[in-house]
Protein backbone atom coordinates (compact mmCIF):
# COMPACT_ATOMS: atom_id res chain seq x y z
CA UNK A 1 0.00 0.00 0.00
CA UNK A 2 1.68 3.22 -1.00
CA UNK A 3 -1.27 5.32 -0.10
CA UNK A 4 -1.66 6.94 -3.84
CA UNK A 5 -5.23 6.10 -5.34
CA UNK A 6 -5.18 8.70 -7.94
CA UNK A 7 -2.28 9.04 -10.59
CA UNK A 8 -0.22 12.07 -10.10
CA UNK A 9 -1.60 13.72 -13.12
CA UNK A 10 -5.26 13.80 -12.03
CA UNK A 11 -4.23 15.55 -8.85
CA UNK A 12 -2.49 18.15 -11.02
CA UNK A 13 -5.64 18.74 -12.92
CA UNK A 14 -7.39 18.76 -9.51
CA UNK A 15 -5.28 21.51 -7.98
CA UNK A 16 -5.41 24.09 -10.99
CA UNK A 17 -8.88 23.88 -11.78
CA UNK A 18 -9.64 24.83 -7.94
CA UNK A 19 -7.06 27.33 -8.31
CA UNK A 20 -8.38 28.96 -11.42
CA UNK A 21 -11.82 28.62 -9.94
CA UNK A 22 -10.81 30.27 -6.87
CA UNK A 23 -9.70 33.24 -8.98
CA UNK A 24 -12.82 33.48 -11.03
CA UNK A 25 -15.09 33.58 -8.09
CA UNK A 26 -13.12 36.53 -6.26
CA UNK A 27 -13.06 38.19 -9.56
CA UNK A 28 -16.85 37.62 -10.19
CA UNK A 29 -17.26 38.83 -6.47
CA UNK A 30 -15.34 42.09 -6.72
CA UNK A 31 -17.04 43.12 -10.09
CA UNK A 32 -20.77 42.53 -8.65
CA UNK A 33 -20.08 43.59 -4.50
CA UNK A 34 -17.36 46.38 -4.58
CA UNK A 35 -16.30 46.29 -0.81
CA UNK A 36 -17.13 50.37 -1.44
CA UNK A 37 -20.36 49.88 -2.24
CA UNK A 38 -21.54 52.19 -5.24
CA UNK A 39 -19.37 55.20 -6.43
CA UNK A 40 -21.88 57.84 -7.22
CA UNK A 41 -24.70 58.40 -4.73
CA UNK A 42 -27.57 61.17 -5.42
CA UNK A 43 -28.61 62.79 -2.07
CA UNK A 44 -32.74 63.98 -1.00
CA UNK A 45 -32.08 66.64 1.40
CA UNK A 46 -33.47 65.51 4.93
CA UNK A 47 -32.64 61.26 3.85
CA UNK A 48 -29.97 59.32 5.22
CA UNK A 49 -27.80 58.33 2.24
CA UNK A 50 -24.64 56.37 2.02
CA UNK A 51 -21.55 56.90 0.56
CA UNK A 52 -18.90 54.34 2.06
CA UNK A 53 -17.73 54.75 4.46
CA UNK A 54 -20.18 57.71 5.40
CA UNK A 55 -23.33 58.32 6.12
CA UNK A 56 -25.06 62.03 5.79
CA UNK A 57 -28.21 63.47 5.79
CA UNK A 58 -27.93 67.04 5.03
CA UNK A 59 -31.44 69.43 6.52
CA UNK A 60 -30.88 72.25 4.66
CA UNK A 61 -28.66 75.65 3.38
CA UNK A 62 -29.09 79.32 4.06
CA UNK A 63 -26.91 82.38 3.23
CA UNK A 64 -25.30 85.31 5.52
CA UNK A 65 -23.30 88.38 4.58
CA UNK A 66 -20.98 87.84 7.85
CA UNK A 67 -20.71 85.20 10.04
CA UNK A 68 -19.20 84.97 13.78
CA UNK A 69 -15.55 82.98 14.24
CA UNK A 70 -15.29 80.80 17.19
CA UNK A 71 -13.65 83.90 18.93
CA UNK A 72 -17.28 85.85 17.41
CA UNK A 73 -15.36 88.11 15.78
CA UNK A 74 -17.12 88.87 12.42
CA UNK A 75 -15.64 87.17 9.57
CA UNK A 76 -14.88 89.56 6.75
CA UNK A 77 -15.87 87.94 2.85
CA UNK A 78 -16.07 90.16 -0.62
CA UNK A 79 -18.22 87.46 -1.16
CA UNK A 80 -21.50 85.75 0.90
CA UNK A 81 -21.20 82.77 3.66
CA UNK A 82 -22.98 79.74 2.38
CA UNK A 83 -23.68 77.76 5.49
CA UNK A 84 -24.64 74.00 5.20
CA UNK A 85 -26.59 72.19 8.14
CA UNK A 86 -25.98 68.48 8.27
CA UNK A 87 -25.44 65.19 10.17
CA UNK A 88 -23.45 62.45 9.74
CA UNK A 89 -22.15 59.33 10.77
CA UNK A 90 -19.50 56.33 9.01
CA UNK A 91 -20.38 52.55 8.17
CA UNK A 92 -18.09 51.06 10.32
CA UNK A 93 -14.55 52.85 11.72
CA UNK A 94 -14.35 56.51 13.26
CA UNK A 95 -12.56 58.88 10.65
CA UNK A 96 -12.15 62.94 9.18
CA UNK A 97 -14.85 62.49 6.84
CA UNK A 98 -12.65 63.74 3.67
CA UNK A 99 -14.04 66.77 1.52
CA UNK A 100 -16.64 68.94 1.22
CA UNK A 101 -17.20 71.10 -2.28
CA UNK A 102 -20.23 73.76 -3.48
CA UNK A 103 -20.16 74.23 -6.88
CA UNK A 104 -21.92 76.63 -8.63
CA UNK A 105 -23.79 76.55 -11.90
CA UNK A 106 -20.42 77.92 -13.80
CA UNK A 107 -18.93 74.87 -12.02
CA UNK A 108 -16.75 77.02 -9.66
CA UNK A 109 -15.64 74.72 -6.94
CA UNK A 110 -15.60 76.10 -3.22
CA UNK A 111 -14.36 73.64 -0.56
CA UNK A 112 -15.59 74.40 3.33
CA UNK A 113 -13.51 77.75 4.13
CA UNK A 114 -10.18 77.19 6.12
CA UNK A 115 -10.83 80.48 8.19
CA UNK A 116 -12.18 78.66 10.71
CA UNK A 117 -14.39 75.93 12.04
CA UNK A 118 -13.94 72.73 9.62
CA UNK A 119 -15.31 69.54 9.74
CA UNK A 120 -15.91 67.02 12.56
CA UNK A 121 -14.95 63.87 13.43
CA UNK A 122 -17.42 61.60 12.49
CA UNK A 123 -18.17 57.40 14.55
CA UNK A 124 -19.69 54.71 13.33
CA UNK A 125 -23.65 54.95 13.27
CA UNK A 126 -22.88 58.03 16.00
CA UNK A 127 -24.75 61.06 14.03
CA UNK A 128 -23.34 64.07 15.13
CA UNK A 129 -24.88 67.46 14.00
CA UNK A 130 -23.11 70.71 12.41
CA UNK A 131 -22.70 73.18 10.01
CA UNK A 132 -20.10 73.60 7.13
CA UNK A 133 -19.48 77.20 5.93
CA UNK A 134 -18.64 77.93 2.60
CA UNK A 135 -17.06 81.14 1.48
CA UNK A 136 -18.49 82.25 -2.05
CA UNK A 137 -19.15 84.95 -4.44
CA UNK A 138 -22.64 86.56 -4.32
CA UNK A 139 -23.32 85.87 -8.05
CA UNK A 140 -22.42 82.17 -6.83
CA UNK A 141 -26.11 81.75 -5.67
CA UNK A 142 -28.95 80.06 -7.04
CA UNK A 143 -28.95 76.53 -7.81
CA UNK A 144 -25.97 75.12 -6.03
CA UNK A 145 -24.10 71.48 -5.57
CA UNK A 146 -23.26 69.86 -2.70
CA UNK A 147 -20.59 67.18 -3.32
CA UNK A 148 -19.63 64.86 -0.43
CA UNK A 149 -16.05 63.04 -0.71
CA UNK A 150 -15.67 61.08 1.69
CA UNK A 151 -12.42 59.45 0.72
CA UNK A 152 -11.06 63.25 0.23
CA UNK A 153 -10.01 62.64 -3.02
CA UNK A 154 -11.31 64.82 -5.41
CA UNK A 155 -12.27 64.52 -9.38
CA UNK A 156 -8.47 64.87 -10.38
CA UNK A 157 -8.04 61.36 -9.17
CA UNK A 158 -7.75 58.40 -11.14
CA UNK A 159 -8.76 55.99 -8.74
CA UNK A 160 -12.90 55.78 -8.84
CA UNK A 161 -13.62 57.28 -5.18
CA UNK A 162 -17.47 57.26 -4.23
CA UNK A 163 -18.98 60.93 -3.50
CA UNK A 164 -22.48 61.81 -3.52
CA UNK A 165 -24.24 64.74 -5.19
CA UNK A 166 -26.93 67.01 -3.63
CA UNK A 167 -28.95 70.13 -5.40
CA UNK A 168 -29.43 72.71 -3.33
CA UNK A 169 -31.03 75.88 -3.88
CA UNK A 170 -29.80 79.20 -2.09
CA UNK A 171 -31.73 82.44 -3.11
CA UNK A 172 -29.79 85.55 -3.62
CA UNK A 173 -32.70 87.41 -2.17
CA UNK A 174 -32.81 85.87 0.85
CA UNK A 175 -29.29 86.52 1.83
CA UNK A 176 -29.50 87.58 5.59
CA UNK A 177 -27.15 90.05 6.86
CA UNK A 178 -26.37 88.04 10.00
CA UNK A 179 -24.05 87.05 11.71
CA UNK A 180 -24.98 84.01 10.83
CA UNK A 181 -23.77 81.54 14.40
CA UNK A 182 -21.93 78.71 13.17
CA UNK A 183 -22.88 76.04 15.93
CA UNK A 184 -20.51 73.27 17.53
CA UNK A 185 -21.32 69.99 16.47
CA UNK A 186 -23.65 67.69 18.38
CA UNK A 187 -24.42 64.34 19.24
CA UNK A 188 -27.57 63.28 18.78
CA UNK A 189 -30.06 61.09 20.44
CA UNK A 190 -30.33 57.73 18.23
CA UNK A 191 -32.93 57.87 15.68
CA UNK A 192 -32.31 61.61 14.97
CA UNK A 193 -30.98 63.58 12.51
CA UNK B 1 45.79 49.51 -45.59
CA UNK B 2 45.24 51.14 -42.21
CA UNK B 3 48.01 53.42 -42.43
CA UNK B 4 45.91 54.94 -45.38
CA UNK B 5 42.60 55.30 -43.60
CA UNK B 6 44.60 57.30 -40.68
CA UNK B 7 46.10 59.22 -42.98
CA UNK B 8 42.81 60.14 -44.27
CA UNK B 9 41.31 60.92 -40.69
CA UNK B 10 44.40 63.11 -39.62
CA UNK B 11 43.79 66.95 -40.35
CA UNK B 12 46.34 67.51 -42.92
CA UNK B 13 44.76 64.74 -44.70
CA UNK B 14 40.88 66.42 -44.30
CA UNK B 15 42.80 69.54 -45.11
CA UNK B 16 44.55 68.30 -48.59
CA UNK B 17 40.69 66.44 -49.16
CA UNK B 18 39.19 69.60 -48.75
CA UNK B 19 41.14 71.72 -51.67
CA UNK B 20 42.11 69.23 -53.91
CA UNK B 21 39.34 70.16 -56.35
CA UNK B 22 38.18 73.82 -57.13
CA UNK B 23 34.43 73.44 -56.07
CA UNK B 24 35.83 72.17 -53.07
CA UNK B 25 38.02 75.47 -52.46
CA UNK B 26 34.89 77.73 -53.98
CA UNK B 27 32.52 76.10 -51.23
CA UNK B 28 34.97 76.78 -48.39
CA UNK B 29 36.27 80.05 -49.22
CA UNK B 30 32.22 81.23 -49.63
CA UNK B 31 31.51 79.82 -45.75
CA UNK B 32 34.67 81.56 -44.90
CA UNK B 33 33.14 84.93 -46.36
CA UNK B 34 29.49 83.82 -44.82
CA UNK B 35 31.35 83.91 -41.41
CA UNK B 36 33.26 87.54 -42.55
CA UNK B 37 29.83 89.13 -43.69
CA UNK B 38 27.71 88.19 -40.52
CA UNK B 39 31.14 89.49 -37.72
CA UNK B 40 31.14 92.64 -40.23
CA UNK B 41 27.39 93.50 -39.74
CA UNK B 42 27.47 92.82 -35.94
CA UNK B 43 25.32 89.50 -35.67
CA UNK B 44 28.04 87.72 -33.04
CA UNK B 45 27.76 90.49 -30.71
CA UNK B 46 26.01 90.02 -27.58
CA UNK B 47 22.66 90.90 -27.48
CA UNK B 48 21.38 92.58 -23.82
CA UNK B 49 19.00 90.72 -21.97
CA UNK B 50 15.72 92.87 -22.79
CA UNK B 51 15.67 95.28 -19.31
CA UNK B 52 12.71 94.12 -17.33
CA UNK B 53 9.27 95.90 -17.67
CA UNK B 54 8.82 98.75 -14.68
CA UNK B 55 5.35 97.74 -13.13
CA UNK B 56 3.89 99.53 -10.39
CA UNK B 57 2.78 99.84 -6.96
CA UNK B 58 -1.11 99.44 -7.28
CA UNK B 59 -1.21 98.00 -10.96
CA UNK B 60 -3.23 94.59 -11.28
CA UNK B 61 -1.24 92.64 -13.00
CA UNK B 62 -1.88 88.67 -14.67
CA UNK B 63 0.76 86.16 -14.05
CA UNK B 64 -1.50 83.28 -15.08
CA UNK B 65 -3.25 81.32 -13.04
CA UNK B 66 -3.92 84.71 -10.85
CA UNK B 67 -3.81 88.83 -11.12
CA UNK B 68 -1.51 90.11 -8.74
CA UNK B 69 -1.69 93.40 -7.03
CA UNK B 70 0.81 94.70 -5.30
CA UNK B 71 1.09 97.44 -2.80
CA UNK B 72 3.62 97.91 0.27
CA UNK B 73 5.92 95.47 2.02
CA UNK B 74 6.70 95.67 5.55
CA UNK B 75 9.52 94.12 8.20
CA UNK B 76 8.47 92.35 11.02
CA UNK B 77 9.06 89.45 14.14
CA UNK B 78 5.67 90.39 15.32
CA UNK B 79 4.24 88.19 12.68
CA UNK B 80 4.10 84.45 13.26
CA UNK B 81 6.55 84.25 15.81
CA UNK B 82 6.66 80.37 15.95
CA UNK B 83 7.29 80.38 12.59
CA UNK B 84 10.19 82.55 11.92
CA UNK B 85 12.61 80.09 10.78
CA UNK B 86 16.05 79.46 13.30
CA UNK B 87 17.92 81.38 10.74
CA UNK B 88 15.86 84.39 10.49
CA UNK B 89 15.67 87.05 12.72
CA UNK B 90 12.16 88.32 10.67
CA UNK B 91 9.63 88.13 7.96
CA UNK B 92 9.34 90.68 4.99
CA UNK B 93 5.58 90.70 4.24
CA UNK B 94 4.54 92.31 0.63
CA UNK B 95 0.70 93.14 1.27
CA UNK B 96 -1.02 92.42 -2.02
CA UNK B 97 -3.91 91.11 -3.71
CA UNK B 98 -4.50 87.73 -5.00
CA UNK B 99 -7.57 86.98 -7.44
CA UNK B 100 -8.13 84.47 -9.57
CA UNK B 101 -10.53 82.67 -11.95
CA UNK B 102 -9.15 78.87 -12.29
CA UNK B 103 -12.96 77.25 -11.70
CA UNK B 104 -11.35 74.98 -9.34
CA UNK B 105 -9.11 77.16 -6.91
CA UNK B 106 -5.79 77.33 -7.02
CA UNK B 107 -2.39 77.39 -5.01
CA UNK B 108 -0.39 80.51 -4.86
CA UNK B 109 2.95 79.51 -6.69
CA UNK B 110 6.57 80.51 -6.04
CA UNK B 111 7.24 80.36 -9.75
CA UNK B 112 5.40 83.57 -9.90
CA UNK B 113 7.11 85.90 -7.37
CA UNK B 114 10.85 86.40 -6.59
CA UNK B 115 11.75 88.80 -3.88
CA UNK B 116 15.41 90.86 -3.85
CA UNK B 117 16.62 93.36 -1.77
CA UNK B 118 16.72 91.31 1.47
CA UNK B 119 18.92 88.80 2.38
CA UNK B 120 16.56 85.75 2.15
CA UNK B 121 16.74 82.75 3.82
CA UNK B 122 14.86 80.82 0.76
CA UNK B 123 13.95 82.16 -2.58
CA UNK B 124 10.40 80.54 -2.28
CA UNK B 125 8.09 82.57 -0.09
CA UNK B 126 7.26 80.33 2.93
CA UNK B 127 3.47 81.89 3.60
CA UNK B 128 0.55 83.75 2.34
CA UNK B 129 -2.00 84.92 5.28
CA UNK B 130 -5.05 86.65 4.92
CA UNK B 131 -4.73 90.57 6.46
CA UNK B 132 -8.24 90.28 8.04
CA UNK B 133 -7.68 87.26 10.40
CA UNK B 134 -3.99 85.90 9.89
CA UNK B 135 -5.28 82.67 8.39
CA UNK B 136 -3.55 81.14 5.63
CA UNK B 137 -4.77 82.02 2.32
CA UNK B 138 -2.46 79.47 0.13
CA UNK B 139 -5.51 78.27 -1.52
CA UNK B 140 -7.40 80.99 -3.88
CA UNK B 141 -10.88 80.02 -5.21
CA UNK B 142 -12.73 81.85 -7.99
CA UNK B 143 -13.61 85.01 -7.63
CA UNK B 144 -12.95 85.40 -4.29
CA UNK B 145 -10.07 88.78 -4.18
CA UNK B 146 -8.03 88.47 -1.17
CA UNK B 147 -5.74 90.66 0.39
CA UNK B 148 -2.81 89.28 2.03
CA UNK B 149 0.67 89.41 3.13
CA UNK B 150 3.12 87.08 1.39
CA UNK B 151 6.09 86.10 3.90
CA UNK B 152 9.83 85.32 3.43
CA UNK B 153 12.07 85.17 6.32
CA UNK B 154 15.25 87.18 5.98
CA UNK B 155 18.44 87.17 7.72
CA UNK B 156 19.91 90.46 8.53
CA UNK B 157 16.41 92.45 8.91
CA UNK B 158 17.98 95.73 9.99
CA UNK B 159 19.87 95.97 6.72
CA UNK B 160 16.53 96.25 4.30
CA UNK B 161 16.26 99.74 3.36
CA UNK B 162 12.85 101.61 2.00
CA UNK B 163 12.05 99.49 -1.10
CA UNK B 164 12.35 95.93 -2.35
CA UNK B 165 11.96 94.73 -5.85
CA UNK B 166 9.26 91.84 -6.57
CA UNK B 167 9.79 89.97 -9.94
CA UNK B 168 6.84 88.26 -11.35
CA UNK B 169 7.11 85.59 -13.36
CA UNK B 170 3.84 84.05 -15.64
CA UNK B 171 3.09 80.70 -15.47
CA UNK B 172 1.43 78.02 -18.08
CA UNK B 173 -0.19 75.09 -17.71
CA UNK B 174 0.70 72.50 -20.07
CA UNK B 175 0.77 68.42 -19.56
CA UNK B 176 3.91 67.26 -17.73
CA UNK B 177 5.57 65.24 -20.03
CA UNK B 178 6.80 62.92 -17.45
CA UNK B 179 3.64 62.57 -15.09
CA UNK B 180 1.10 63.30 -17.74
CA UNK B 181 -0.98 65.21 -15.86
CA UNK B 182 -1.39 69.20 -15.58
CA UNK B 183 1.08 71.28 -14.04
CA UNK B 184 2.27 75.31 -14.45
CA UNK B 185 5.30 75.94 -15.87
CA UNK B 186 7.47 79.26 -15.84
CA UNK B 187 7.03 81.44 -18.81
CA UNK B 188 8.47 84.71 -18.90
CA UNK B 189 9.41 87.39 -16.54
CA UNK B 190 6.99 89.83 -16.93
CA UNK B 191 8.58 92.96 -14.95
CA UNK B 192 9.34 94.49 -11.51
CA UNK B 193 7.38 96.21 -9.03
CA UNK B 194 9.37 98.37 -7.12
CA UNK B 195 7.81 97.91 -3.48
CA UNK B 196 7.39 101.06 -1.25
CA UNK B 197 7.82 100.16 2.54
CA UNK B 198 5.33 100.60 5.36
CA UNK B 199 5.74 98.73 8.68
CA UNK B 200 1.76 100.22 9.36
CA UNK B 201 0.96 95.88 9.88
CA UNK B 202 -2.71 95.19 10.18
CA UNK B 203 -3.14 94.35 13.88
CA UNK B 204 -4.78 90.94 12.93
CA UNK B 205 -1.67 89.51 11.91
CA UNK B 206 0.76 90.32 14.82
CA UNK B 207 1.22 88.11 17.21
CA UNK B 208 0.98 88.69 20.78
CA UNK B 209 4.63 88.50 22.42
CA UNK B 210 5.10 84.56 23.33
Amino acid sequence: MTGRQFPAWAVTVVMLAVLVGAGLGVNALEANAPPNGPIGVRMTLGRDSVVHPLQVNVSGARAYETILDEDENPLETVGVWVLVDLSYATTDEPSLPGDFVLVDERGRRYPITGRDFGEWFASPDLWHRGTLAFEVPLDALGDLTFEAWPSGLGPGSDTPMPYAVLALRVDPGTVEPGPGVVEEPELLPVGER
Amino acid sequence: MANDVGALLSVPGIARWIVRTWPRRVAIAMVGVLVVVIAAVGGFARVAPEPARQLTVGETVDVGPYSVTVESFFVSDQVDIYGIPDEADAWVGVVMVLETSELEGIYTDHQNFRLSGADLVEERFQKVVLLADDSSASFLTADLPVHVAMLWPVRDSGAIGDEVELTLTETYEDISFLFEEPTWFAGDRIGVVTVPRDDEIPPAILDEEP
